[in-house]
């Protein structure tokens, strides 16, 4: 998994706990600082969504290097 | 079992005739079939193989008779027909043809004609119709499909042939129905079904209970056993299914370059994301070398990490185009695969073993791209909905905090910082006074031994001693009062500036405490208002509606009606009502003045009282 949508998982799962977290009991210090903390998941979040640029590349396969990776952009024959 | 075409035609040939001519004629022919086909029968032939040449034509000799007595009741009765029959076939001995043709027989018949009656079109059908039925009854023939059509009905309709021959064929659209593929022109296949004639067009043809593709069956025993094997090995068990990623930065796509299946999974993933990010192995889907494509494909995005996860896409096709998806090679690689495999080959209907063993199942390529892209709306939905909450609990706590703010502001200890010091000042107070009052002191006991001095000495001498003690007695005095002012002046400012300190920093701390909530509130009140402005509206929105559906009104327009007595009440039962007195009958669109001239008890309701 790429570093990238591992973090999207991640901050979403948190900011899914502090939801948890502040539906119970907190105390007042905690609630501010979870507060905080999810308002940057958020912001991350929102951020990673917006600036997502698609992507559509094609591998190209090499007969004489098997491990090696070359990409072009994928151009799909028009419809 | 099986037969060839040719064979089928040739033996058709033989008993056809032969039992024709036997009939005709009386006696079994010396010619015999030949050689040949009874030996390629023989050699084709299984221990089940329905019909033989000996024993058909034994067979038939008795059904033809049968039938030819009883198909012509109108040329007299049986007896007398068969008797015209014997006649007419003993009439016509010719022990040496070899074997005669049937225009030579019909001229042979012409002789005496006059003693027997022709055979109608109609008898000779039905003698044709019940011989090849009850000798075909059961044939499994082999050849091409050629013309092959297909009703609309659903019946199916086609010329088998070979080299030397062709039959027609049909298959109704029950058997047709449970075809496991669909013929085509060409198509080598196995049917299993019976002769039958169309006497109305004098055509025999076979009809098909089931067809084959020529080696299909042994593709299929061979699928099931590795179906089994994998199952056997857990391959398709649930639990060792992979979840997909909740959203994949990188998707991989393992199928042609070319064709509607990538552009399709390109077209639904842009619908629902505007920031996908897709990589494409191309791989060949059909022919000779695709299973080990698309295994490599499988291979090459796990080994280089490329993605997050992997469809393995094909468009629909034929039984045998999808096969290369029931290759093991392939279905090794996907259940290897560390990243999550969606297989979504062929149409909604078509199966393949890479179905089972991929962590997900897609009906289709489209289907596919949807079950691996999240909408990103909904992302943006999931976010909102979560911060929103915090919100909410947020906006709760502040509340309490302020509270208990303004109940700690209202306490006097911090209402006035100067109340710290009253008490000091009073000490003050008190010192300067007992100061001055002991200064006082010492200068009347001054003055007195002064007026003792002046009592005594001369006057003189007492004049300048007098001045002397008084300027120094002043001096002393001043210095006295100048220090003590001094000291309270200093003294006091000290206590101020400290008062000053700690009112600024009591504001200051109110003032931050208050300016953080202030903030927070504005920040939260916005969204958080106009979320429960929302949820208001739309539940007074379910109330209306419930309101509406509850409203004796609605309950009008479906036919019900209200009625009340003269005085506006409601008349719900019998007991209320009198003979001869005025109702009022309301109903959907108006109202109706009525006199009540019979009351009928519901006889379903005996108990209940008038």
């Amino acid at each position: 998994m790429t570093n990238h949508s591992a973090s999207f998982e991640k901050n979403m799962k948190r900011l899914e706990e502090i939801v948890e977290k502040m539906n119970g009991d907190v105390a007042l210090d905690e609630a501010l600082e979870l507060f905080e903390e999810a308002d940057k998941l958020v912001r991350t979040c929102q951020k990673k969504l917006d600036d997502a640029q698609s992507r559509v590349e094609k591998i190209i396969l090499s007969r004489s290097d098997e491990n090696q990776v070359v990409k072009e952009p994928l151009k799909l024959d028009s419809e | 079992m099986r037969m060839a075409l040719e064979t089928l035609l040739l033996t058709m040939n033989n008993v056809f005739m032969e039992n024709i001519l036997t009939d005709l004629f009386g006696k079994p022919l010396d010619k015999r079939p030949s050689q040949r086909t009874c030996a390629k029968l023989a050699a084709k032939k299984g221990a089940n193989e329905p019909i033989t040449q000996e024993v058909a034509g034994e067979q038939l000799k008795k059904p033809l008779q049968k039938k030819l007595l009883s198909a012509s009741p109108d040329n007299g009765s049986p007896s007398q027909k068969a008797k015209e029959v014997d006649a007419h076939l003993s009439s016509t001995q010719n022990p040496s043809a070899a074997p005669p043709s049937l225009p030579e027989d019909s001229k042979k018949q012409q002789g005496p004609a006059s003693k027997a009656a022709p055979l109608s079109v109609s008898e000779l059908t039905l003698s044709i119709k019940s011989q090849l039925e009850m000798a075909y009854g059961h044939i499994i023939v082999q050849g091409e499909v050629s013309n092959f059509k297909r009703h609309t009905s659903g019946h199916l309709y086609f010329s088998l042939k070979d080299e030397g021959a062709q039959i027609q064929v049909a298959c109704f659209q029950a058997s047709a129905q449970k075809l496991r593929f669909e013929p085509r022109d060409g198509d080598q296949i196995i049917i299993k079904g019976q002769l039958t004639v169309y006497k109305e067009r004098g055509q025999y043809q076979i009809i098909a209970k089931s067809l084959e593709k020529v080696g299909l069956g042994e593709i299929l025993l061979r699928l099931e056993a590795l179906k089994k094997e994998l199952k056997s090995l857990g391959w398709f068990d649930s639990a060792s299914k992979k979840s997909l990623p909740y959203m994949p930065e990188r998707i991989g796509v393992v199928t042609s370059p070319t064709g509607a299946v990538i552009r399709d999974i390109v077209h639904v993933l842009s619908t629902r994301h505007s920031g996908f990010q897709l990589i494409l192995y191309p791989a060949k889907v059909q022919g000779a070398g695709a299973a080990l494509e698309v295994a490599a494909g499988v291979r090459f995005l796990n080994r280089h990490k490329l993605c997050d996860c992997i469809i393995v896409a094909r468009g629909g096709g034929s039984f045998e185009d999808l096969m290369a998806f029931n290759d093991r090679e392939l279905l090794t690689a996907i259940h290897e695969s560390e990243l999550p495999v969606i297989s979504a080959v062929g149409h909604e209907t078509d199966f393949t073993l890479c179905d089972f063993v991929a962590d997900l199942r897609a009906p289709t390529p489209s289907a596919a791209a949807e079950r691996a892209l999240p909408l990103k709306a909904q992302l943006y939905e999931k976010i909102q909905l979560n911060m929103s909450s915090i919100r909410s609990n947020m906006l709760s706590l502040l509340r309490q905090l302020e509270s208990r703010m303004q109940s700690l502001a209202k306490s006097k200890l911090l209402e006035d910082g100067s109340s710290f010091l009253h008490p000091c000042a009073q000490a003050l107070d008190d010192l300067a006074m007992t100061s001055e009052s002991k200064v006082k002191e010492r200068l009347d006991r001054e003055r007195n031994r002064l007026l003792h001095f002046k009592n005594r000495a001369s006057p003189f001498i007492l004049h300048t001693l007098v001045e002397r003690t008084k300027a120094r007695l002043f001096k002393s005095s001043n210095n006295l009062f100048s220090q003590m002012a001094e000291l309270k002046m200093r003294f006091s400012s000290g206590l101020k500036e400290r008062s000053s300190q700690l009112s600024y920093r009591m504001q200051q701390l109110k003032q931050n405490e208050n300016f953080r909530l202030q903030a927070i509130k504005s920040h939260l009140s916005d969204k958080i208002f106009k979320q429960r402005l929302e949820a208001f509206q739309n539940h007074l929105r379910s109330l209306w509606i419930s309101i509406e559906a509850l409203s004796p009104k609605s309950a009008l327009r479906r036919g019900y009606a209200i009625i009340r007595n003269h005085s506006k009440i409601l008349i719900k039962n019998l007991s209320t009502v009198t003979i001869g007195e005025d109702i009022n009958i309301e109903v959907a669109d108006g109202k109706l003045q009525a006199k009540v001239e019979k009351i009928t008890l519901n006889s379903s309701h005996p108990k209940e009282k008038l």
